[in-house]
């Protein structure tokens, strides 16, 4: 973001310690009223001399509590015509005075987000990023990288879907003449392998139409694909596990098993972060398909 | 696939011109109300033989067969090309049998005289040359095989019965499984003149052609042999990956085309005083049918893309390609008359040639829970 929007001095002040990963970063855009419908934000920021004066909420913020600080999206014209105007994006120093970070725990006893709260939060007016009033174009550009970035992240290595859920079924169901002894659990897992394959060359399909120069549409749904298949790897593995998979922690339970399990009730997450797969559908429909908007 | 450097899945410019021509030729031409036209006039033929020869004329039929033979000697992936863009318009002409069955047949295991008497008529578009394999009650298990072959003094005697055997109507040759050993059957190529065979058209839901072939003691000599004695397991499993990858080819185009005539129609249809593809949840269901069709494009070339460049990853992405194409498509076809509504059950309108076209291909060359239970097995568990 700082590469294409920053300005010269934002630049200087920041790209160096990043590229050192001394100084770590957070991104505060949701809100407790602005999930999917991130535009309704509120976090209300006012100019006072050559500060902006914040005052609001963020959720969601992963690795507040790890970072140093955050780029956030605010209200500075409370007036606009429109929520998706009178938005900028504004960087904050995470150690500014009135600025709290409270962890949230997750269902699967993970916290990598947080809750970060702002009361009169003083930031000078050299860290508005781009021109005020403007930021919701650059907030849809990082939303974009974020979403093909969660895309790629998910393809790790082709076949290793398949590959982790056969080695589990072996591990709990066994081996007979060497096959997975239950024929509706195998037909479920070779199921996954297909559309794992199938996910794989899609995205071997969309990099070469790119550097061939004819991009298509297909980069749209990547996002949604990637997270219903990670999901649904998750929920094989489980299943093959059987009650095994149903340990929190403690002894009766391997510690593979017990992460396992963790990372599927982490995995619920997946079609919901970063635009949910509904949105990521509004927006195919109306992109891709050129469909009529309507209501929501 | 295992290396996992990805093949090339983007079509050369020459492909996609092709590719665009026979589009344009195939729409204005062969468009998919003629199965009504065909089924409603009891034709005898069920395809338009003109159209078939111009075709013939355009090369499309002789892309893959080689140069030696009077073919233009390209690769299976752009015979999957025109297959695509044909399985747009559920064109009933004889792709399947003559260039996916026969053809293959005769490329993979055809003697030099075989290839020499046919390939040139079939790039010409003059010879068909079809597969039997079907049998009653076998559910899709083309392993055993009922129809017998017993040797006699100047080679064997074949008697059986196949059932819906594509073009069989028409077909100057049909390639038959027959048992010759209590382990494997062979394949034997047949002209159906020889007394002893029977040919009874069959009318099936999907506009396809096809016929009942009996054989009673129907004598042949040995140079009828297609591939290696007790070798037919084999070459039949081969014949049909690669038959399987142009299906899927079609069904491909055909998703496509049921797709698109879906779009358009929920773009003018108006109801509660707006088009119907303002509702969000006609707009989610046909999300989820363009992202399964940009899969199944990735799987198809990938497998076609195989055929010529990569044989030992055949098995796999054949398998691949088949299940996710035969899902595909029946999902499209059904999701395309549930958003076209009542007009979409009628026959009056051609959306519904496109599911029963679905449920056949589907049923064809294996089914998706077949070719996962074939995927598994390749794949070591």
């Amino acid at each position: 973001m700082l590469l294409k929007y920053g300005n010269h001095a934002q630049r200087a002040q920041h790209l160096p310690g990043i590229a050192r990963g001394e100084v770590r970063w957070c991104q505060g855009y949701s809100e407790p009223n602005a999930g999917s419908d991130l535009a309704n934000l509120q976090l209300k920021a006012e100019r006072d001399g050559d500060e902006f004066v914040l005052n609001g909420q963020k959720i969601w913020t992963s690795h507040a509590h790890l970072s140093d600080w955050i780029y956030c999206l605010a209200r500075t014209d409370p007036n606009a015509p429109k929520k998706q105007m009178g938005i900028s994006v504004i960087l904050a120093d995470l150690d500014t005075p009135g600025i709290t970070v409270r962890r949230i725990d997750l269902i699967s006893g993970y916290s990598p987000f947080c809750e970060t709260f702002f009361d009169n939060v003083r930031v000078p007016v050299a860290n508005l990023v781009g021109k005020e009033n403007e930021g919701w174009t650059i907030a849809k550009a990082i939303l974009g990288h974020e979403r093909s970035s969660i895309g790629r992240s998910i393809a790790r290595q082709p076949g290793s879907a398949q590959r982790e859920v056969v080695a589990r079924a072996r591990k709990h169901l066994g081996v007979v003449e060497g096959a997975i002894p239950d024929p509706l659990l195998r037909d479920e897992v070779a199921a996954l392998g297909m559309r794992e394959e199938a996910f794989h060359l899609t995205l071997a399909r969309i990099q070469q139409g790119a550097e061939s120069g004819t991009p298509g549409p297909e980069g749209s749904i990547t996002k949604i694909v990637g997270t219903e298949l990670k999901q649904k790897r998750f929920e094989l593995g489980m299943k093959v596990a059987g009650v095994q998979g149903l340990g929190w922690e403690g002894p009766g339970f391997d510690d593979d098993d017990l992460e396992y399990t963790r990372d599927w009730l982490r995995s619920r997450a997946s079609t919901i972060e970063g635009g949910s797969s509904e949105i990521q559908k509004n927006i195919v429909s109306k992109r891709v398909l050129g469909l009529p908007e309507g209501g929501k | 696939m295992s290396g996992h450097r990805a093949p090339s899945l983007l079509l050369n410019d020459e492909q996609k011109m092709l590719s665009k021509t026979a589009h344009e030729f195939i729409r204005e031409r062969a468009p998919a109300g003629r199965i009504r036209t065909f089924r409603d006039s009891e034709d005898q033929v069920g395809f338009s033989r003109e159209l078939w020869n111009e075709m013939a004329e355009l090369g499309w039929l002789g892309l893959q067969i080689p140069e030696e033979y009077d073919g233009l000697g390209l690769g299976f992936f752009d015979l999957c090309v025109v297959l695509e863009q044909s399985g747009r318009e559920l064109m009933p002409e004889p792709f399947v049998s003559t260039l996916l069955l026969g053809t293959q047949a005769l490329l993979l295991g055809g003697t030099e005289a075989q290839k020499k008497t046919l390939l040139p008529g079939i790039a010409a578009g003059e010879t068909l040359v079809t597969v039997g394999y079907e049998e009653g009650g076998r559910h899709g298990d083309h392993s055993k095989v009922e129809t017998v072959a017993r040797e006699s003094a100047g080679g064997f005697e074949l008697s059986g019965e196949k059932i819906q055997v594509l073009d069989g109507h028409l077909a100057d040759r049909i390639i038959v499984s027959a048992a010759t050993s209590d382990a494997d059957f062979t394949l034997f190529m047949v002209d159906p003149v020889q007394s002893g065979v029977t040919i009874t058209r069959q009318n099936r839901i999907d506009g396809l052609n096809s016929a009942i072939v009996r054989l009673d003691r129907v004598s042949i000599g040995r140079d009828s042999i297609v591939g290696d004695l007790d070798g037919g397991a084999k070459l039949l499993r081969a014949v049909f990956d690669r038959a399987s990858v142009g299906l899927a080819a079609q069904m491909l185009g055909g998703s496509e085309q049921a797709f698109a005539d879906t779009i358009e129609y929920i773009k003018e249809r108006e109801q509660f005083g707006v088009p119907i593809g303002s509702f969000q949840a006609l707009q989610h269901r046909s999300v989820s049918v363009f992202t399964e069709i940009a899969l199944t494009r990735s799987v198809v070339l990938a497998a076609a893309r195989a055929i010529d460049e990569a044989p030992d990853d055949v098995p796999k992405l054949a398998s691949l390609a088949k299940a996710t194409a035969s899902e595909t498509f029946l999902h499209a076809a059904k999701e395309a008359i549930q958003m076209h509504g009542g007009i979409g059950v009628t026959d009056e309108h051609d959306i519904g040639f496109y599911i029963k076209r679905a449920q056949a291909a589907y049923m064809t060359f294996g089914t998706p829970s077949q070719h996962r239970q074939r995927w598994a097995e390749l794949h070591g568990y």
